[in-house]
C-alpha cells in the first residue's frame, strides 16, 4: 500500500492507499499529531510499500527564474549561482525548465526552482529512519497540490488560488500555469474568538493583493477551497471581499474508497507519477547512502568481473593440464606396452644393437691399409667403442731417406687419415724425430 | 565521501590482491603446461623410436634374420665353459690359435631393464694372423652370433690378454626366465 504524508504544523495528514489501474483506492485518510506518526507506522509498517511525503510550507522556496538560454550544464550552474544568491546555500533544491520565454535582447528559459531546507530534510528523513522507513520521495505541499489540481483540470493560464482550511494553520498557494507563485502558511483563529473567520478571509484577501501587486497584469480570478475547517461563513466572507469565482473542488472522481477527509497534499503525493517528476527532493545523507551503494555495487560487479575472467582463465588451463596429463598417461602406457612386446624380441633387438653399433670392419680394415703409405710401418692400431663412438689410434714409424721425407710421409698419412670418408677427427698427437726416422701417433674417430 | 574513498582503497586493494594472486597462479599453471608440452614431446619422440624399432624388430623376426646363440644349460660355470670352448673352436675354424678368457655374466646396460639381456665378457688374444683378409673374416663371422666388439688392437695393449691381434667382446645372452 501507499502512504502519504503531508506534514503541516503540529498535525500530519496521512492518507494510506492502494493503487490500481486506472484509479487509486483510498483505505484511510486522517489527520495526525506528529507525535502520533511514529505509532502509526510502527502499526502498519507490515502493510505499507511506499511512503511519499511532502514537507512543512516553512523553509521551502518555490521560485521561478528566467535565464539567459545556454547549454544545460551551463544553465543547471547559472540557475544554481542564482539559487545561492537568493536563498543562501543551506537548500536543497530541484529544477524543472518550463520553456523558452522572449527575454530584453535575447530568448530566455523560464525555470522552476523547489527546495527545502537541507536541515528540515534531513530531519524528516531520521524521522522516519528512526522506524526503518525510507520514504521514495520528499517534496513540498504546493507541489504534490500542482500535480492534483493538474489531474483535476483546474490549472491553466489564468490564475488560481487555491486554499486548504485547517487547524491551526490553513495554506495558500497560487499557481498560474504549471508555475507556483505564493506560498503562505495563514494561522487560523478558534472558532469561538472569531466566529465567522472574519481574519483567515482578511489574510487570504491580503495574500490576493500581494499577488496583484507582484504580478501587476495577472489578477487572481479563481479561488478554489478545500479543508476541514471550511465554514460556509469563510466562503461568503471571500466572496464578498475578494470579488472572486470559487470553484468547487471535488477530486473524488480520482479516487476510490473513503475521503470524507480530504487532504489535498496527501492526494497529489498519491498522484505523483515518479518517473515523470521533477522535484522529489534526496536528502544529502540518503544520497551519500545511494552513493556509497552505486560504488560498492559498480566495484562488487568489476570485482567479481575480474574474478570470473581469472576464474575461466584458471578454469581453461587447468582443463588443458589435465589433458596433457591424461595424454602423457596414455603416451606412457602406449610406450610400457611397445617396450612389453619387446622382451619377446630380444634376440632380435640383440641383433639390431649390433648391426646398427659395429663398425663395417672390412671396409674399416682396408682403408686403413690404404692411408699407410710405403715407407710408414704401423706399431699399433686399434679401436674402441666410448660413448662418444668409435674412438681409434694408430702409432707407426715413418722412414724416409731423410728427417724431412720422413716429416713428409708422416704428414701424407695423416692427410690420407683426413681425406678419408671413414674417419673423421684426425689428430697427429705425437711425432718425434728419431734420427731420421719419425715416430708419431694419430687418433681419429670412426664415421659411422 | 571518507568512507566512500576507504571502500574504494579496500576494493583497489582487494583487486590488486586478485591480480597478484590470479596472474600468479596462471603464471604456475602456464609454466607447468609448458613443462607438460615438452614431457609429451619428448616422449612422443620416444615412442616414434619405439615404434620404428619394434617395426624393425618384427620384420627381423618375420625375415628369420636373427642370431645363433651358444647353447646354455643351468649352470653357470659350465656356461662359461661352453662359451670358452665354442669359441675357441670358432677361431680355429677360421684359422686362428687364441688364447679366450670368458668373465663372469653380467646385466648388460646396452640394453633398457625391462628387456633383460646379460652380457658376458670375452678377451681373445692371438699370436699370429696369415693376413688382413683372415682377421676381415673373423669380424665378419661374430656378425652371425650374439657377439659385439668393443675393443679391436693390433700390436696394442689395450686388452688384457697375451698376443699381438687382441679383441675384446660382449656376448649377449638373453635369461631364459626373461
Amino acid at each position: 500500500m501507499l502512504l502519504c504524508v503531508d506534514f503541516s504544523g503540529e498535525k500530519v495528514n496521512v492518507l494510506l492507499a492502494k493503487k490500481k489501474k486506472e484509479k487509486i483506492e483510498v483505505v484511510e485518510s486522517l489527520e495526525l499529531d506528529v507525535s502520533e506518526l511514529g505509532d502509526y507506522l510502527t502499526s502498519k509498517s507490515g502493510k505499507i510499500e511506499e511512503i511519499r511525503v511532502s514537507g512543512l510550507l516553512e523553509n521551502t522556496f518555490h521560485k521561478i527564474l528566467s535565464v539567459p538560454d545556454m547549454k544545460s550544464k551551463m544553465l543547471k550552474e547559472a540557475v544554481e549561482s542564482e539559487v545561492i544568491k537568493a536563498f543562501g546555500n543551506d537548500y536543497q533544491f530541484k529544477q524543472q525548465d518550463l520553456g523558452e520565454v522572449p527575454g530584453p535582447s535575447k530568448v530566455n528559459r523560464k525555470i522552476m526552482t523547489v527546495g527545502m531546507k537541507r536541515d528540515n530534510l534531513e530531519e524528516l528523513s531520521k524521522l522516519f529512519a528512526d522506524y526503518r522507513v525510507k520514504p521514495s520521495i520528499f517534496t513540498t505541499y504546493p507541489v504534490a497540490l500542482q500535480i492534483l489540481l493538474e489531474k483535476m483540470e483546474l490549472l491553466s493560464e489564468e490564475t488560481l488560488a487555491f486554499v486548504e482550511i485547517a487547524h491551526p494553520n490553513s495554506r495558500i498557494v497560487i499557481f498560474q500555469g504549471k508555475e507556483i507563485r505564493v506560498t503562505r502558511e495563514l494561522p487560523l483563529a478558534e472558532r469561538g474568538k472569531d466566529p465567522e473567520s472574519s481574519a483567515l478571509a482578511k489574510d487570504i484577501y491580503r495574500t490576493l493583493l500581494f499577488y496583484t501587486e507582484s504580478f501587476p497584469n495577472q489578477k487572481v480570478t479563481r479561488l478554489a477551497i478545500a479543508g476541514n475547517s471550511t465554514t460556509s461563513e469563510i466562503l461568503e466572507n471571500l466572496r464578498q471581499k475578494a470579488g472572486l469565482e470559487i470553484i468547487p473542488f471535488s477530486p473524488e472522481s480520482l479516487f476510490q474508497g473513503d475521503i470524507s477527509e480530504i487532504h489535498p497534499g496527501c492526494l497529489g503525493l498519491a498522484l505523483v507519477d515518479l518517473g515523470h517528476f521533477s522535484f522529489g527532493l534526496i536528502p544529502y545523507s540518503v544520497q551519500e547512502k545511494r552513493k556509497m551503494k552505486k560504488t560498492m555495487t559498480l566495484f562488487s560487479f568489476i570485482f567479481l568481473s575480474i574474478l570470473l575472467v581469472f576464474i575461466l582463465a584458471i578454469f581453461r588451463l587447468s582443463l588443458n593440464l589435465k589433458n596433457l596429463n591424461l595424454r602423457q598417461g596414455g603416451i606412457t602406457g602406449e610406450i610400457k606396452l611397445k617396450e612389453e612386446r619387446m622382451k619377446e624380441l630380444s634376440l632380435e633387438l640383440v641383433s639390431h644393437f649390433i648391426e646398427t653399433s659395429q663398425p663395417p670392419w672390412s671396409e674399416i680394415l682396408l682403408e686403413l691399409a690404404a692411408a699407410v703409405p710405403p715407407g710408414v710401418s704401423l706399431k699399433s692400431m686399434s679401436m674402441k667403442r666410448t660413448r662418444k663412438g668409435w674412438m681409434g689410434e694408430v702409432c707407426g714409424i715413418a722412414d724416409g731417406a731423410d728427417e724431412i721425407n720422413s716429416l713428409v710421409l708422416v704428414e701424407r698419412i695423416q692427410n690420407n687419415f683426413v681425406q678419408s670418408p671413414l674417419f673423421t677427427g684426425t689428430k697427429l698427437v705425437y711425432k718425434k724425430l728419431e734420427g731420421k726416422r719419425v715416430a708419431f701417433k694419430i687418433i681419429y674417430q670412426l664415421a659411422v | 565521501m571518507g568512507k566512500q574513498k576507504v571502500i574504494i582503497f579496500a576494493f583497489v586493494v582487494l583487486m590488486v590482491l586478485l591480480f597478484f594472486l590470479g596472474a600468479k597462479k596462471i603464471r604456475s599453471l602456464q609454466a607447468q603446461i609448458g613443462e607438460q608440452k615438452e614431457k609429451i614431446a619428448k616422449l612422443d619422440q620416444r615412442l616414434d623410436r619405439v615404434r620404428s624399432l619394434e617395426e624393425s624388430l618384427e620384420e627381423r623376426r618375420m625375415t628369420g634374420k636373427v642370431l645363433h646363440q651358444i647353447p646354455r644349460v643351468q649352470d653357470p660355470i659350465a656356461n662359461k665353459v661352453l662359451v670358452e670352448k665354442f669359441l675357441k673352436s670358432f677361431l680355429s675354424k677360421l684359422g686362428f690359435e687364441a688364447e679366450v678368457k670368458v668373465d663372469g655374466e653380467r646385466k648388460s646396460k646396452d640394453f633398457p631393464d625391462l628387456i633383460g639381456v646379460n652380457e658376458v665378457p670375452l678377451r681373445i688374444g692371438t699370436q699370429n694372423y696369415s693376413s688382413y683378409e683372415q682377421v676381415m673374416n673373423m669380424l665378419e663371422e661374430f656378425r652371425y652370433f650374439p657377439f659385439a666388439v668393443e675393443i679391436l688392437t693390433i700390436g696394442g695393449t689395450d686388452v688384457a690378454v697375451p698376443g699381438n691381434l687382441r679383441i675384446q667382446l660382449k656376448y649377449y645372452v638373453i635369461p631364459e626366465d626373461s
